[in-house]
């Protein structure tokens, strides 16, 4: 059976599709597919958004397996919501997952560096080899880079919630923000106006010079 | 010098690679006549790269490619468990209802017309006392209802999800 979309409102569900038709299928076909018995939907699901979710949360974590974890269990939670929408209400209805997806990630990330930090973020901690080797830096001087590094990124976290959301859906997430604005349920501009904000707090944070007359 | 108040924000998009095409032609002709935008801008392209994460890790492309397997294996075992939940719960309302038949129907058990019980005869009041087992015809009745197929009914009922606390993230 094939995937049909009418007007972005997924109006037949595969029982079985073919392996090409699952790539090309939207999200909320893949999540109706698989929730119909389709195994490999879900593997298309899970490679096509893995990336994204796992660059989003490991801002929050100081283990590559905790950001696993969340990742999962963000897809989980957003496979669950897609369940009970498509099981409650009508069966085209739109299930706008990516944006489930992400959320919930970020929600799971807070709560997670919430519960085991204190909010007191340690993050991804820079490998010595991760620091970009410049012949005519010294060793004094890396240093202190990393050390503002870490400077920086505690300060991203420490952001009001929408600004950081915007800040790493954009920095972490390479997000445009049409897209981030849909995420969010915010408009463009509004999306816009938020990195400024947060980008002009964090200069005044850190100690980047403020760009107003 | 500090940069022009009406450029800030695109300063901060462009710095970030977000803005348009034909915006970028404006701002970087203005860019070249403006000291403090100048400056401004190389601040933003500085912090952006001071906030970027390190490159993924060869632990963390390891945990990348697991995950789909993970993460399926996960969904069906959560599904067995809710399944098993399901009917655990199903077993015991069949309980719960069977327990209250058995108590409700002896007094609900009357033809219409039948205002009074009869009489209980004396071998009915020896061999039945009150607080004994039922006799055969409220029990076939009993076991009539029951064969309802509890199980089912609960399986196909939306209503226990109100009640997983589910949290989609729409707090956030």
């Amino acid at each position: 059976m094939s995937i049909r979309e009418t007007g972005g409102r997924v109006v037949s569900l595969p029982v079985r599709v073919a392996r090409a038709g699952l790539e090309r299928a939207p999200d909320e076909a893949l999540c109706r597919a698989f929730l119909d018995g389709e195994p490999a939907a879900f593997e298309v699901l899970v490679r096509r958004h893995r990336t994204l979710v796992f660059s989003l949360v490991r801002r929050y974590v100081t283990r590559p397996e905790d950001a696993a974890d969340l990742v999962q269990s963000a897809f989980l939670r957003a496979l669950e919501a897609s369940r009970r929408v498509f099981a409650r209400f009508s069966p085209s209805g739109p299930a706008p997952f990516r944006a489930w997806l992400v959320r919930i990630a970020l929600n799971l990330a807070k709560n997670h560096a919430r519960q085991g930090q204190r909010w007191r973020p340690v993050l991804v901690a820079a490998e010595p080899g991760d620091l970009a080797e410049d012949p005519a830096e010294s060793a004094q001087d890396r240093l202190e880079r990393a050390e503002r590094e870490r400077h920086v990124r505690a300060e991203v976290l420490a952001l009001p919630r929408r600004q950081r959301e915007v800040l790493t859906l954009r920095v972490d997430g390479g997000l445009a923000f049409k897209d981030i604005a849909e995420t969010l349920r915010i408009t463009e501009n509004n999306a816009k106006v938020q990195f400024h904000h947060a980008m002009k707090r964090l200069k005044a944070r850190v100690g980047v010079p403020e760009e107003t007359h | 010098m500090a940069a022009c108040p009406d450029q800030e924000e695109r300063l901060d998009l462009h710095a970030a690679g977000a803005l348009e095409d034909v915006e970028v032609v404006t701002l970087v002709q203005h860019l070249e006549g403006c000291e403090g935008c100048r400056g401004a801008f190389t601040a933003s392209v500085e912090l952006l790269a001071l906030m970027a994460l390190p490159p993924t890790t060869a632990q963390e492309q390891a945990e990348l490619e697991e995950l789909p397997r993970r993460t399926l294996s996960e969904w069906r075992r959560a599904a067995r468990r809710q399944d098993l939940d399901l009917r655990t719960l199903g077993a015991l309302v069949a309980t719960a209802a069977a327990v209250t038949v058995v108590l409700l129907v002896p007094s609900m058990w009357r033809l219409p017309g039948q205002d009074a019980p009869p009489p209980p005869t004396s071998a009915a009041a020896t061999t039945a006392p009150l607080g004994e087992e039922p006799d055969a015809e409220t029990m076939a009745a009993f076991e009539a209802w029951a064969g309802l197929e509890p199980l089912d009914m609960i399986e196909d009922s939306d209503s226990w999800d109100d009640d997983l606390g589910f949290d989609s993230g729409e707090t956030l």
